[in-house]
């Protein structure tokens, strides 16, 4: 049956040509390139594994300080590459720079309360709230004019946006590392995280509602550069433990 | 270098799109190379319909946190139907901060075709022509006059069950007899006549008689009740029940799985697309393939994705962009919008055989079809799927108002009110905006075996929180008069993507300056390059896309081989 691949002619690879990394010019270390491991946050440490062949590794990034990198948050601090065996050697100041985010849906953290004045950073309000307080639309060319205005409590908010918006996934990228001095049989020069904020301990619930508020500042429909700068102080306070 | 096989079309992706292009490109003649990003089906293991929950220690729930950890934007999988859908942790894509979207995908042979909600309607000139009636977007550069023939066939092969209903804005078609109502459903019927409002069986791809000569292998439905699993008697339509079986009696389809594209591959000198670039899977080998026609049918925003990546010096934005309008336009259906309750006129009755049967009445759009109808704050319209009955799992189970306590107070209640939920809920029309687009992550996020990934812009307008409005207070309207006790109503508008109707990325125009193709789903800057799938949509109107979806792909092959004949391609 065609889905079982019995048919050896689809079994077969197409044609291939001579168009590995090395025939294309691209950098070539002889090893298969890491792209991206899948990490999840315990407490403070961002951890998970990722397979080479049939061996499986893990990997941990302890960020002991957050900072502003221009525009996007940097975390540094331990990294660590581990595949069951001791002694394998660790980075000690690795750097992890966000370089975007995804947007959860469904049950969210709590709001982020600032530890220095107990505000609520971010939206209070949805989108529509806000737009209609200020007068704004967004009519295009050909939609009806509105005869009467409807009231902002009247509209259905979108899930998820507003004051129920939340990151899911933060997108990290890794100074390079040296595959071979970690004991890695991979080209780890472009190594991308992919941390998944789905916390389960209160350490972690308490910085996913920070993340969540720093990504907003940073990026957001209200980023705010001063917010973004005092959230970085709070997370190192976090971070610090 | 040897001699490169050349194959006469290359397809990616094997869904209800892709496996329709191959059979129909076989049945013309042509071998084919099929790419599928997923892995093979098993179908004794993979196809879960008649699982039931006793079968696993979760029962049917899955292991306590497996959502979150690496499938949490797969809102449709459940634990017999995961492995139909991509893990998360594999496939990134970026937001920006307060507006997420919902990104359903299936890498499997067969695609979303294995789980998809079956919900066939056409589209009438209402949608096609939706500009013409109320000023706002663009007309599809097709009408129905020349869809109509390739829906006729589609229904045909499909098998679409349904009845002759008689409503201009939702042609009727070849169908096989339509699914009955349920006695609850039969009451929300007459309510929605006392307010003025139409309602019908709902059309749906499933066998609801004897499968027609062309159905190898597919039986008529039993009702089980279960389809997201995957059904395994292929009452259902799938490409692996009906197309690619057919691809593949010809002997000119050859189909590889854990092929994931990175990019067309251009020629130099035409300017045309030559071929493909893949990575495998598992293996994270390179391979190129070479073809004389391309049809991309990744899904919408995978097709996108892989036009975006496709970049060459005559392409320099990306294959099929000189407009500029590629990943623009993005639309997704909204649901989430409805009410819901019981009909104390069932509750306690005798439990009768009358459920399992997947998909209920539809109440057909009614808002802006003509002048009479023109709503004073939004444009454009929405349709109510509809059910009174109770599947597999009684939901007032996790009621704890009405089905309160534990032991036999608990059964009790949920006896009680076992006969009796009803609920409505909205597929409505997002309007398609220059706006809410996608591009290739700026700051370079990439998957898993580093190709670069999407990041999606897409919100809702006035337009869409304005129907929701009159859509939550229609369905409390329509509910009480069918003589229900409402016990919700409202909702929240489902965030963009979930209800896993993406469209209109590369949409199909009259004027290459502001589309990306032509009226037969062709790359305007690549001529051999044909993008079959959701992404061709000019705009989305609110019926479920898929059927659309067929015959466009059908009719974009038959212009295939008839371009190949004039010599064209």
């Amino acid at each position: 049956m065609f889905f079982n691949q019995a048919n050896k002619k689809a079994n077969r690879p197409a044609a291939k040509t001579a168009t590995t990394a090395k025939a294309r010019g691209k950098k070539s270390t002889g090893a298969r390139r890491l792209y991206s491991v899948p990490v999840w946050m315990h407490e403070r440490v961002f951890a998970g594994e990722f397979e080479l062949g049939s061996r499986s590794y893990k990997l941990t990034f302890a960020p002991a300080l957050a900072e502003l990198a221009g525009n996007a948050l940097q975390l540094r601090g331990r990294l660590t590459v581990s595949d069951g065996k001791a002694g394998l050697p660790e980075v000690k100041d690795a750097r992890a720079r966000l370089a975007g985010i995804q947007g959860g849906i469904g049950a969210g953290p709590a709001r982020y309360k600032m530890l220095a004045t107990g505000a609520t950073p971010g939206p209070t309000e949805s989108p529509t709230e806000k737009q209609q307080k200020s007068g704004e639309n967004q009519k295009s060319a050909g939609e009806p004019a509105q005869p009467e205005k409807a009231q902002a409590s009247s509209l259905t908010i979108t899930e998820n946006t507003g004051p129920t918006a939340f990151t899911a996934v933060m997108f990290f990228h890794l100074d390079a590392l040296d595959g071979r001095a970690l004991g890695v049989p991979a080209d780890m020069s472009h190594v991308q995280l992919n941390a998944r904020l789905a916390p389960k301990d209160p350490t972690a619930r308490s910085l996913h509602s920070l993340y969540t508020a720093l990504t907003g500042a940073l990026a957001g429909e209200q980023a705010d550069e001063r917010l973004a700068a005092a959230l970085v102080r709070e997370l190192n306070q976090v971070l610090a433990g | 270098m040897g001699t490169q096989k050349i194959y006469d079309a290359i397809i990616i992706g094997s869904g209800a799109s892709g496996g329709m292009a191959a059979k129909q490109l076989t049945e013309h003649g042509f071998e084919v190379l099929v790419l599928e990003a997923g892995p093979p089906v098993n179908p004794e293991r993979d196809l879960n319909s008649h699982k039931n929950p006793w079968d696993s220690m979760y029962r049917g729930f899955g292991k306590p946190g497996w959502r979150d950890y690496d499938q949490w934007m797969q809102d449709t999988a459940g634990e017999f139907s995961r492995h139909f859908y991509v893990k998360d942790t594999e496939h990134p894509y970026t937001t920006d901060p307060g507006k997420p979207f919902m990104w359903v995908r299936a890498r499997i042979v067969g695609g979303k075709s294995l789980h998809w909600g079956r919900f066939s309607w056409r589209m009438s000139d209402l949608d096609f022509k939706a500009a013409s009636h109320d000023g706002f977007g663009d007309d599809w550069p097709v009408s129905y006059k020349d869809i109509e023939p390739y829906y006729d066939k589609a229904e045909d092969f499909v098998g679409v069950s349904g009845n002759q209903d008689h409503i201009p804005h939702l042609p009727d078609g070849k169908f096989m007899p339509g699914m009955p109502l349920t006695c609850g459903e039969h009451m929300l019927r007459r309510g929605a006549e006392k307010v003025g409002r139409r309602g019908i069986s709902a059309r749906v791809a499933m066998l609801t008689a004897p499968p027609r000569p062309h159905m190898k292998g597919r039986n008529k439905c039993h009702f089980c009740g279960n389809c997201g699993d995957g059904c395994d008697v292929n009452a259902s339509f799938s490409s692996i029940a009906s197309t690619l079986p057919i691809a593949q009696a010809t002997g000119l389809m050859t189909l590889r799985p854990n092929s994931v594209v990175r990019h067309l591959i251009t020629d130099t000198n035409t300017g045309k697309a030559r071929g493909v670039a893949y990575v495998d899977r598992l293996s994270y080998q390179e391979y190129e393939a070479f073809g004389r026609v391309i049809v991309v049918a990744a899904s919408t925003l995978e097709s996108t994705r892989i036009l975006f990546n496709s970049k060459s010096r005559q392409h320099p934005n990306g294959m099929g962009n000189s407009s500029g309008v590629l990943g623009h336009y993005l639309v997704d259906h909204f649901g989430g919008i409805g009410a819901g309750g019981f009909f104390p006129v069932l509750a306690g009755r005798t439990p009768v055989n009358e459920d399992g049967k997947s998909d209920g009445l539809y109440i057909p759009r009614f808002r802006n079809v003509s002048k009479d109808t023109k709503h004073p704050r939004f444009l454009r319209g929405y349709g109510f799927e509809c059910a009174s009955q109770i599947w597999r799992y009684p939901g007032v189970a996790k009621d704890p108002a009405r089905a309160p306590g534990f032991g036999s107070e608990f059964k009790a209640a949920v006896r009680r009110w076992y006969t009796a939920p009803v609920y409505m809920t909205t597929r409505a029309e997002m309007l398609s905006r220059f706006e809410n687009h996608v591009e290739i992550d700026p700051n370079g996020v990439v998957d898993a075996w580093g190709i670069p990934a999407l990041k999606i812009h897409c919100q809702h307008s006035d337009n869409e929180r304005e129907m929701a409005r009159d859509a939550a207070e229609t369905s409390e309207e329509i509910l009480r008069a069918a003589g229900a006790e409402v016990t919700w109503k409202g909702g929240q508008i489902t965030a963009p993507g979930r209800i896993i109707h993406e469209l209109c990325t590369a949409r199909m125009g009259s004027d290459p300056k502001t589309s990306v193709l032509n009226q037969f789903n062709q790359c305007w800057d690549a001529k051999n390059v044909f993008v079959t799938d959701g992404a061709s949509f000019t705009s989305s109107a609110c019926q479920n896309p898929t059927l659309t979806i067929l015959a466009l792909t059908m009719r974009a092959c038959d212009y295939i081989a008839d371009e190949r004949k004039r010599g064209n391609l």
